[in-house]
């Protein structure tokens, strides 16, 4: 027991170079803000955030709303902000506001929720607790007594632990049947990117499919440990590139595997970052210069931000797990999807027709979804449990609003997953004004028994 | 400079294998961006591009000329209305003209999209009050897409059918205002087709279309068949049927039944309107005897089964259902909804079926994305 924690004493007292964390930051920061202009250049923010007139929210965050024109001023300040974290300039404050501003943004509709997004939440949170501009930052050149060229050990380690995770749920999560046995949804997916050059040919078949499942459960798996390992970190890096272009190449994902091969050379030795950061240093004419004091560290604050590290990642290792919780079929229902790291790993399509009905005078009819919503929403709402119960309670404000004083919200719906044909997802005799939204089992979903 | 000296050669050649990896991510990610259409790069099993050709020159291009020949005679018909005979004559060209604007209304692609047929020619119920002001002004123009309840097929059913009146009591009706009026919703339906029809044909829509052969969601072949689905779910389903039947109302609307003023052909217009879907989906040829490629052999060479029977099959059988329950039903669908609406009522969950095979598994199968959205994965 006096070993464990003698271990776990050295271990968080050990020290090593500072430069691959501020490399992280600045690379981080930089691709925060490009992605952000490049969101702003899509004209998403119009499309998504302020033209809609409803928006989906996550349990408990109804509160948080766009705000209308001046949504593109919370852009703003997040691009801003990343730009403050990757130069280092008041970093606390900047990694702080760019953490609350893009939670935010992406708290405003859970329509645009994508497992990437929820990475750079969690990315950002982690930055909260580590000392990531004390070298070659703007904030070490103003204060010149405050920068330092080591970091704790453990600063380092949990990014890498944090991007580890990422990769190794999504590496478990793909071993299950469909995936593994019926190369689903893959053998969907591919076969339609027939127009690729060269690769389009090889996508027609079978065994492709097959491959790309198992090479993709196997990599996701492996490749922490591969990028652990010093010996096989230059393989396991490029398995990464080859893995996320062809990614990018196949699917519509936008930044998410650059954002995430950039991410993995977290793992090179701290060499290789400064040899990295003097290159850019010297290209910004040592206008963030490479020099340090090295002060000791603050033990005391940095005890209090091991403990809120460990916490979170206590968080992270035990959240994917809440969907054992769930009866039926995880894909299915989707609860306890979310948030776990599950990166495509199923094709669903669904339609969705409510019908509200006037209990007083026994007639109904059914809506058009897009007179309400985009078709964005509709599209998710159209195969997710929690989107269609806000839906159908929405409808019934709206036509207690318009008149209807007590009016219940049917929907028939049909879902078809991974292919295996559609069928009825909820109960269509259960009024959905009768249930409230909570983290319970929603009973009302139909079981998809095989 | 001590930095420097801590780089053994080792370090070094990683850096730079490092730095060119992902130099070269960064070049093929921009450059995939825009992926190119090579010619010859297309190898899947089931040829996209010889089905473009086939809807093209076999279904799309002969629908518009059958189309556009009912409408020339149409055209003809306004000229002179002066004896009842003359006034029957377009009331059979006019209903020869909405037979075959069922066979294309559902490819609202390439000028059809732009210039707005579809709304343009057969959006209803028709403005009548609108209409009558229009013509006691004698000014108005049709080009204003405010004015798509104006003009189209179903103004001219209310100016030249009656549900009331005799036709000696039409024609009675028809002063200079309103003969010019019909002449220019004549001639603004030609045009429309004409506009349509030349870039298909003189124009180069026919082979950007046929080289748009790619997966993509702006590809040919993603937008012909949303355009497909959308017609069918829209138009047809809820248009023809579920509108006027009250599906999406309290209570029914006869009143908004497609040619309501004829009092007889809503049935025809429907049957007509499914025969075509069913034919476009099948792959019959306009022009030969037999079928082509088209979405049944898509499906089946995709192997697409639902509940271990052929997807493709069931969304046939759903046709021949939903034809044999309109066949059951009366001539004037106004007359149908009032004596028994439950037949309406039917009929729509039957066509509301084949557009949950259509929507959710055929288009999960051939992964085409439905109204396909502008955003990130993940």
């Amino acid at each position: 027991m006096q070993t464990v924690i003698d271990k776990l004493g050295s271990y968080l007292n050990a020290k090593t170079s500072a430069a691959p964390l501020a490399a992280f930051r600045f690379i981080f920061g930089l691709m925060m803000c490009i992605s952000l202009i490049r969101f702003w250049a899509n004209g998403w923010i119009e499309k998504l955030y302020i033209e809609p007139s409803f928006h989906f929210h996550y349990y408990g965050f109804a509160w948080v709303r766009p705000f209308g024109p001046y949504t593109y001023l919370l852009f703003v300040v997040c691009g801003l902000a990343a730009l403050a974290v990757a130069l280092g300039y008041f970093y606390r404050l900047a990694i702080t506001v760019f953490f609350l501003s893009f939670t935010y943004i992406e708290l405003l509709d859970k329509t645009t929720y994508l497992n990437h997004y929820y990475f750079i939440s969690c990315v950002s949170f982690l930055l909260l607790f580590l000392p990531a501009a004390s070298y070659f930052s703007l904030d070490a050149k103003r204060q010149p007594k405050q920068s330092r060229n080591t970091v704790k050990k453990w600063h380092i380690d949990s990014i890498k632990l944090l991007l580890g995770l990422v990769y190794f749920y999504a590496g478990i999560a793909k071993i299950q049947p469909d995936w593994l046995y019926e190369a689903l949804p893959l053998k969907i997916w591919l076969p339609s990117k027939f127009d690729i050059p060269v690769l389009g040919f090889w996508l027609q078949k079978t065994w492709v499919a097959y491959f790309f499942s198992w090479a993709g459960m196997l990599y996701d798996i492996c490749i922490p440990f591969l990028l652990l390992n010093r010996r096989t970190r230059p393989f396991a890096f490029l398995l990464v590139v080859v893995f996320h272009v062809l990614t990018r190449i196949l699917f519509p994902i936008g930044m998410f595997p650059f954002i995430m091969i950039v991410s993995t050379l977290i793992f090179f030795e701290p060499a290789f970052h400064e040899k990295l950061l003097h290159r850019i240093s010297e290209r910004l004419r040592n206008w963030i210069p490479l020099s340090a004091s090295s002060r000791a560290f603050d033990t005391p604050k940095d005890r209090l931000a091991f403990l809120c590290v460990g916490i979170f990642m206590l968080f992270q290792i035990l959240f994917p797990f809440r969907y054992l919780g769930y009866p039926g079929k995880l894909f299915w229902n989707e609860e306890g999807y979310r948030f776990s790291w599950r990166v495509m790993l199923m094709e669903k399509t669904g339609l969705a027709n409510f019908k509200v009905f006037d209990k007083k005078t026994n007639k109904g009819f059914y809506i058009h979804n897009q007179d309400f919503l985009t078709v964005f929403q509709e599209k998710q709402m159209s195969t997710q449990a929690d989107f269609m119960l806000e839906f159908a309670h929405y409808l019934g404000d709206y036509y207690k609003m318009k008149g209807i004083e007590d009016p219940a919200v049917y929907l028939e719906s049909y879902v078809s997953l991974n292919g295996k044909g559609s069928r009825q997802f909820a109960d269509p005799n259960q009024d959905l004004l009768l249930v409230r939204d909570s983290f319970q089992h929603k009973n009302w979903i139909l079981s998809f028994d095989e | 400079m001590i930095i420097k000296e801590m780089f053994s050669q080792e370090k070094t050649k990683l850096f730079r294998f490092a730095s060119f990896i992902l130099f070269a991510v960064l070049v093929f990610s921009c450059s995939s961006d825009s992926s190119g259409d090579e010619p010859g790069a297309q190898t899947d099993d089931f040829d996209r591009a010889e089905m473009l050709v086939f809807w093209a020159d076999q279904i799309i291009i002969p629908a518009y000329e059958n189309y556009r020949a009912t409408l020339v005679d149409l055209n003809t018909a306004a000229e002179s209305l002066d004896t009842v005979d003359d006034l029957k004559t377009l009331q059979e060209k006019w209903r020869a003209a909405y037979l075959a604007w069922q066979g294309v209304s559902m490819f609202d692609i390439g000028k059809a999209e732009s210039n707005g047929i579809k709304v343009f020619s057969n959006t209803y119920p028709t403005d009548a009050e609108q209409i009558e002001l229009n013509i006691g002004e004698g000014s108005y123009n049709l080009e204003l897409p405010s004015r798509k309840a104006e003009q189209g097929l179903p103004a001219l059913d209310y100016l030249i059918n009656s549900r009331t009146l005799s036709d000696e009591q039409i024609l009675e009706q028809f002063d200079a205002n309103r003969q010019s009026y019909i002449k220019a919703l004549t001639e603004r339906l030609l045009n429309l087709c004409d506009q349509v029809l030349e870039d298909w044909t003189t124009g180069d829509f026919r082979s950007k279309f046929i080289a748009n052969k790619g997966s993509s969601s702006t590809s040919s072949v993603d937008k012909v068949v949303n355009d497909f689905l959308y017609d069918f779910e829209k138009y047809t389903r809820a248009g023809k049927v579920g509108i006027p039947a009250g599906v999406f109302s309290s209570l029914p609307i006869p009143t908004a039944s497609e040619a309501y003023y004829s009092g007889e052909r809503s049935k025809e217009l429907l049957l007509e309107s499914i025969k075509a879907a069913k034919g476009f989906f099948e792959g019959d040829s306009w022009i030969v005897l037999g079928g082509g490629p088209s979405l049944k052999a898509y499906l089946d060479d995709l192997g697409a089964q639902k509940d271990g029977q052929n997807l493709s099959e069931l969304i046939l059988a759903n046709f021949n259902e939903a034809e044999n329950l309109t066949a059951g039903l009366s001539s004037d669908f106004a007359d149908q909804i009032e004596a028994d609406n439950t037949k309406m009522l039917a009929l729509y969950d039957v066509l509301q079926k084949n557009v949950v095979l259509i929507k959710v598994d055929a288009m999960q199968a051939m992964n085409i994305q439905v109204d396909y959205v502008d955003a990130d994965g993940d």
